[in-house]
């Protein structure tokens, strides 16, 4: 069965933008030219119509890679679906988080912008429509895999509104399900997605611990934003690194990720997360290469799909704020 | 000013002369000083102007990557958890003896760890940006009191230089000749009334 799924990610990347093409698009002195140039593309025709500002163009994006995996989560098996689904949860949780913020503040999405997809565990019209964090954060709980957050920090975050914690508990619940649910799928892909989630959950994990060597942020605020989960780096050590304000003593705690952390140090978070996605993406080739046959090639191409739906979401904000195409090379993921 | 022509009223006129004399002096040192002072301030000046306007450039640059990166929701709802207010305290500093105003930060909104980390890199290059904003402010502010301080110095010191004190030299010429006339004749009326009453006496 998940060979079929397999086979549809072969032909399916062949919708898949190329590096030349991006880099095409990336040169465009406006949106009109990137409209132009997205023409004999597989956006065409979504892009047809919509307003020339990059908010429409993102949500034209994020729509397509949605709908990509979606349709991927309903032809997968169980074990597959179930790792597509929580995979993707990271977005949900992205949209969950943003409309909240939105409650706490008084500012409401509009209804056509919210996905309903199978993939996602949450029908999100439910929390988008409340009027009240509470309200919404009540029926958030009511949902699996998200009734897990622990009686004491629901209390904690109903009380202080505290987006801090419940970023943190949702990390922690995406984590935990995602490695688990990779733990489900065939042996021979299991070693190589989880070294790429591996990646993304401790670098994560470092830019929150480093917060206090970066911005000077405090201790205790880092401790309760900190996810309790780790893949190469001990959280013992990620505790550790909280207070540090020497250079030498990350260098050395964090050896394993010595190019990310050296580029995090040197020149900030932002190159430090182009660094990151592009040595992801440098990963999955070989996955292009060495498991064309296998799950992993799912996940490939999920990852792929995800980077081509960032990089384009980086030109049109770009392009529309004119920022100088040497500049907005260096954002991209696909081309280096 | 009522001129009396006396000895007294000479001396008064010296004095305040004189007096006016060590104004005029300590002025043109204080104006010396303050364009000496301004001099440097506006040297400074044009280098923090610099310094401001290449932190507005990279965090420009910098600004842009991020929101390419993020897009417009994630750093507006970054903004909206943003808490706290800036609160700035303005303080008086004598500088040369001008009163200038200066600025003190007494708290910074809060953006803490809820910032996604790509967001709170801009934020902090943000507060860099505030910090020699009002660096900026401040020798902006104290270049102009300096230089509305040294205007009327000036023109003080030219209302002595080329009025007052000329004109009360003049005056205290005159008042030194009416005075010695005076004195003469004073001395000849004297010298007179003396010989009429050395007559009268038969000497």
């Amino acid at each position: 069965m998940s060979d079929y799924v397999v086979v549809r990610c072969h032909g399916l990347k062949r919708y898949l933008l190329s590096k030349e093409k991006i880099l095409e698009l990336a040169s465009s002195q406006s949106l009109l030219e990137f409209v132009d140039k997205l023409t004999n593309t597989f956006y065409a025709e979504k892009i047809r119509g919509i307003p020339l500002v990059p908010e429409a163009f993102q949500r034209v994006f994020a729509n397509e890679f949605y709908k990509r995996v979606d349709f991927l989560y309903g032809i997968s098996p169980p074990n597959l679906a179930e790792f597509l689904k929580n995979y993707m949860r990271k977005f949900e949780i992205e949209l969950i988080l943003s409309s909240l913020i939105e409650k706490l503040h008084g500012t409401y999405t509009i209804m056509e912008q919210i996905p309903t997809l199978d993939v996602f565990d949450l029908n999100l019209n439910e929390i988008f429509t409340q009027k009240t964090f509470e309200e919404a954060f009540e029926i958030l709980i009511k949902h699996p895999p998200f009734n897990e957050i622990s009686a004491t920090n629901r209390e904690l975050i109903l009380k202080n509104k505290s987006m801090l914690l419940l970023e943190s508990e949702l990390k922690r619940i995406y984590y935990t399900k995602l490695l688990e649910s990779i733990k489900k799928l065939p042996k021979a892909s299991q070693a190589i997605i989880m070294e790429v989630t591996g990646i993304e959950l401790d670098i994560t994990n470092v830019m929150i611990a480093l917060s206090n060597y970066l911005y000077g942020y405090p201790p205790d605020t880092i401790e309760k934003s900190l996810i309790p989960i780790s893949y190469k780096i001990p959280i013992e050590t990620l505790r550790k690194l909280m207070t540090t304000k020497d250079r030498e003593t990350i260098r050395t705690y964090l050896f394993q990720y010595r190019d990310i952390i050296n580029i995090l140090l040197e020149k900030g978070e932002t190159a430090a997360y182009i660094y990151t996605q592009r040595l992801i993406r440098k990963k999955l080739e070989k996955i292009r290469i060495e498991f064309a046959m296998n799950v992993a090639f799912v996940f490939y191409y999920v990852k792929m799909a995800e980077f081509e739906y960032r990089d384009l979401t980086s030109c049109v904000f770009g392009i529309y704020h004119h920022m100088p195409f040497d500049k907005l090379k260096e954002n991209l993921i696909l081309v280096e | 000013m009522r001129v009396v022509p006396t000895k007294g009223f000479l001396l008064e006129f010296k004095k305040r002369l004189s007096l006016i004399q060590t104004a005029h002096r300590l002025l043109e040192k204080k104006r010396d000083e303050l364009v000496k002072n301004l001099k440097q301030r506006i040297n400074e000046l044009s280098k923090i102007r610099a310094e401001v306007l290449n932190l507005f450039k990279t965090a420009f640059i910098r600004f842009l990557r991020v929101y390419s990166l993020v897009g417009r929701e994630t750093i507006s709802h970054a903004t909206a958890i943003t808490r706290g207010k800036l609160k700035v305290r303005i303080l008086p500093r004598i500088i040369m003896g001008v009163p200038t105003p200066t600025l003190k930060i007494e708290e910074k909104p809060k953006s803490g760890l809820v910032m996604p980390p790509l967001v709170r890199e801009i934020a902090d290059e943000l507060y860099k940006i505030l910090d020699a904003m009002f660096k900026l402010i401040i020798f902006e502010v104290s270049v102009e009191y300096i230089t509305n301080d040294l205007k009327r110095t000036n023109r003080i010191v030219n209302v002595l230089e080329k009025v007052l004190i000329p004109r009360m030299k003049e005056q205290l010429r005159k008042l030194s000749e009416i005075v010695e006339e005076l004195e003469v004749e004073e001395f000849i009326r004297t010298k007179i009334v003396r010989d009429i009453i050395a007559r009268r006496r038969g000497e």
